[in-house]
């Protein structure tokens, strides 16, 4: 089908009504639109690779290189704690058994959902969010996908101090579920969700104030980079492309809502494409995701930082345009098997190049302690934000958080991850561990809990 | 090539050559400072100005505040020629030792463009010192860019975004006493075992983490001296936040510990209800926050820094000029800042707020400066560029 024809399809409600779908908490994460526009792209794009490279191969690269080396316990270890952040020689046991590709398999796995809760279950228990999410990472079976949505959520960031804890718990929750697929559903995803909607003062971008925030930040920082476009690709282009694209409010909750009398008609120039959809304004939104996902530059920019995350702090260009290239046809799944399974993942060059970020030190400090779950006893979170530095919901800024790197250390953030060591390592009263106190995975070369001090216990 | 692009491009140059990055290296990046020290108390919440700083001349003050207005008779007036203007009575101790002294600088009406009445929102744009974009970096954060993490000092469990840096942020001690790695017996194992292990380098990552352990363990060593020290203030500091937080601070200001910012937050000025009057919410937190203030300027002049020292003292935001049906009032626009230290030209700055109806915006203080303008003369105090902290074309007032 004609990307035209769905348009002119799906557009003819889209202009004589604003577009309302209230997000009820048993409809399911997603505040999504009927208004999908088929993305024909990326079939085409899957298309020119079927032709010309014959199958794709499970983990989409053609001609990928694949780790032949031994795969024992110590590859299993390095394996696990930078997909998950956690994890223990049994668990690694257990991985080097199934074999390289079984292994990665099992950890790429569709993410374990948690149960879902609405803003009244925090509010009338007193759970804390930050608690609730380090429980589900400590005891779900596939907590790759925890440290994969922690990713997502400081790229595609929110700051719950201005959108709320409930709103944010909904994006991540979102995000997880998308985690592993590709990288034009989590786009499109995020662009409606209320959270970002929020964040990035879209809800009042109106055809007579356009606002820049989202639209900015959208080529800046989720998916080009800078340099890679052009001011008045924002102010002329993206800003009046989204102006409408704002939320409604119903019973607690934010949902999507789209404002067509907001929204600004007329032609529009994004990275030299045209844009003018008299007939579906709100499909221009879309549009201007579409051009921006049709870039090579995006999944260059997107490739670059999931390897600064997974692989090493300063990747390899032939590294990132490879990852760039299976990130581009298929999936982020896609993506972290071909990196799980490149022989560079396994050098000693990599092994230990990357640094925890408080919430996976803790993490795994607790999992290999031998914790399953935060107790109500010992707050995980005024730990995380009042002296490990980093409030899970509250990201420092709109760039999101320090990749991996040293960058995360104060002086006094480096010492209170030393003092946490007491606090992870002791079990509230009437508790103890629960799995086995073991900090194999944890760290390279642990002896002892005084091993826990380190340089190595803060490495992945 | 100015000062801060060449540091960041040493930094690239040496993490290009594969050398360890200098960021926590004091001799890279330790500029000398001028001696001087800013010290920011936040008052979260939003503090209601009106009730602070009162026009109590105005026939609008009384009918619009029923039950918390401030009689004529508590008011501690200001005294300047043309206005009817006074402290709230529970600011005594601001009146007698800093207004009276000419070392108090009373800015009204304060605030930003196109004013946002959420605590956030407001927060970040003091933080940031930029209405425009305020998912950045702190306003002091290009001057700690520019020093080392331990150029700025925040009292307090949450590093405030003004602090934070592109590349570092400064330090954040919750109390003097718990930055040590010597607290009990667990603590002097693990601390023997780290001096154990950073011993031996590494290469890669590793040998950045073990050069960041080295240089934490120097600056918990360096902090050892304020905190081992008995420390004996000329006059003993109220124990309430303030108290607590303005000891730690003149504590550190007497051991050298070479911060040239400190920053506190301290709540409870969000009083939607309750707020009180001549006593109550607002009265209490008003007596806690100018005692200890002046506890602070006591030892200060006894340390002979008195002169060296400004504090800023902010809300995110005021008032509404009207109460509200629970005793309280809302969130509002137009604040009021004090500026206070043996350096400062005391005064009015911004004349008196005007509570007629046409002169309020939306109900509330119209924002008459804009606080960009107080921040220049605190940049400016203490050596940094006030264009490079808050942006061009914000004149200081001329405060210091």
């Amino acid at each position: 089908m004609a990307k035209n024809e769905a348009v002119i399809q799906t557009g003819s409600d889209a202009i004589t009504t604003v577009v309302e779908e209230p997000t009820t908490l048993s409809a399911g994460p997603f505040p999504t639109l009927k208004a999908h526009p088929p993305n024909a792209q990326r079939w085409k794009t899957a298309a020119a690779l079927l032709a010309a490279g014959g199958l794709l191969t499970a983990c989409g690269g053609l001609g990928a290189p694949t780790y032949r080396g031994p795969f024992g316990e110590r590859e299993a270890a390095h394996l696990l704690r930078r997909a998950a952040a956690l994890g223990n020689s049994a668990d690694a046991r257990e991985l080097a058994a199934l074999g390289l590709e079984r292994a990665v398999d099992k950890l790429l796995d569709e993410p374990n959902l948690p149960e879902e809760h609405d803003h009244h279950y925090f509010e009338d228990n007193d759970v804390d969010y930050v608690d609730d999410w380090a429980s589900h990472w400590l005891s779900t079976p596939t907590p790759a996908a925890e440290r994969l949505t922690l990713f997502w959520h400081g790229h595609f960031t929110t700051e719950a101090r201005k959108v709320g804890n409930w709103m944010s718990y909904a994006k991540v929750n979102k995000l997880r579920e998308l985690s592993l697929g590709t990288f034009h559903d989590l786009l499109y995803m995020i662009a409606e969700d209320p959270a970002m909607l929020i964040y990035l003062d879209n809800r009042y971008s109106t055809k007579e104030h356009p606002n820049e925030n989202w639209a900015r930040e959208l080529m800046e920082l989720y998916t080009l980079g800078v340099g890679n476009y052009t001011e008045d690709d924002i102010v002329k282009g993206v800003a009046p492309a989204f102006t409408g694209w704002s939320v409604g409010w119903d019973d607690g909750v934010y949902y999507f809502r789209f404002s067509a009398e907001d929204h600004a008609f007329g032609e529009k120039k994004v990275l030299g494409q045209t844009i003018n959809n008299h007939f579906s304004p709100i499909s221009e939104g879309y549009e201007v995701l579409d051009i921006i996902l049709s870039k090579k530059q995006t999944y260059i920019f997107i490739a670059t930082k999931l390897l600064r995350y997974y692989f090493h702090p300063q990747p390899s260009q032939q590294m990132i345009n490879a990852g760039a290239d299976v990130l581009q046809g298929g999936t982020v799944r896609d993506f972290l098997k071909w990196l799980f399974t490149h022989p560079d993942f396994y050098s000693d060059r990599v092994r230990n190049s990357l640094v925890k970020s408080p919430f996976e030190y803790a993490v795994g400090l607790f999992y290999a302690a031998g914790k399953r779950a935060v107790h109500e006893s010992e707050p995980l979170h005024s730990w995380l934000r009042g002296r490990l530095d980093q409030d899970p919901y509250n990201p420092p800024n709109v760039a999101g958080w320090p990749i991996a790197t040293a960058d995360w250390f104060t002086d006094s953030s480096l010492l209170q991850r030393l003092k946490f060591i007491d606090f992870a390592t002791r079990y509230p009263d009437g508790t103890g561990p629960t799995g086995p106190v073991d900090y194999s995975v944890f760290m390279d070369g642990a002896v002892n809990t005084l091993s826990l001090v380190a340089p190595e216990a803060q490495l992945l | 090539m100015n000062r801060r692009s060449f540091i960041k491009r040493s930094l690239a140059t040496a993490a290009g050559m594969g050398l360890v990055p200098s960021l926590f290296s004091r001799t890279a990046l330790a500029a000398g400072g001028n001696e001087k020290i800013l010290v920011v108390i936040h008052l979260f919440g939003g503090n209601d100005a009106i009730n602070t700083v009162i026009p109590y001349g105005q026939a609008e003050y009384a009918a619009y505040r029923p039950d918390i207005g401030i009689p004529t008779a508590n008011v501690l007036p200001l005294e300047v020629s043309g206005m009817k203007l006074g402290l709230h009575p529970a600011l005594q101790p601001l009146m007698d030792d800093f207004w009276h002294n000419n070392e108090l600088a009373i800015v009204t009406s304060v605030g930003y463009p196109h004013h946002n009445r959420s605590h956030f929102y407001s927060t970040a744009v003091w933080n940031t010192a930029d209405p425009n974009n305020t998912n950045k970096e702190g306003w002091l954060g290009p001057f700690i860019d520019d020093h080392d993490p331990f150029c700025a000092t925040n009292l307090g469990s949450e590093l405030p975004r003004a602090l934070r840096g592109l590349h570092v942020s400064g330090l954040s001690l919750d109390s003097i006493r718990e930055f040590d790695l010597r607290s009990s017996d667990w603590e002097e194992q693990l601390r023997s075992e780290l001096l154990r292990q950073i011993r031996n380098t590494r290469s890669g990552t590793a040998e950045e983490v073990r050069r960041a352990m080295d240089h934490m363990l120097r600056s918990v060593d360096k902090a050892q001296g304020a905190r081992d020290t008995a420390y004996d203030p000329a006059t003993e500091f109220p124990n309430t936040s303030y108290g607590r937080r303005l000891r730690d601070v003149a504590r550190l200001i007497k051991y050298n510990f070479e911060s040239q910012v400190y920053y506190a937050v301290v709540g409870g000025y969000d009083t939607h209800s309750d707020q009180g009057g001549v006593t109550g919410t607002q009265a209490t937190n008003f007596t806690n926050f100018s005692e200890a203030l002046s506890a602070f300027r006591t030892e200060m002049t006894a340390q002979g820094r008195w002169n060296d020292v400004v504090v800023l003292v902010f809300s995110e935001f005021g008032r509404r000029a009207k109460q509200n049906a629970s005793g309280g009032t809302d969130h509002g626009r137009g604040g009021v800042t004090f500026v206070a230290g043996g350096a400062v030209n005391g005064g009015l700055y911004g004349g008196e707020p005007q509570l007629a109806a046409e002169a309020l915006d939306g109900g509330d203080l119209a924002v008459k400066t804009d606080f960009r303008r107080v921040y220049a003369d605190a940049a400016g105090f203490i050596g940094a560029n006030p264009a490079e902290l808050v942006g061009p074309g914000f004149d200081p007032l001329g405060i210091v």
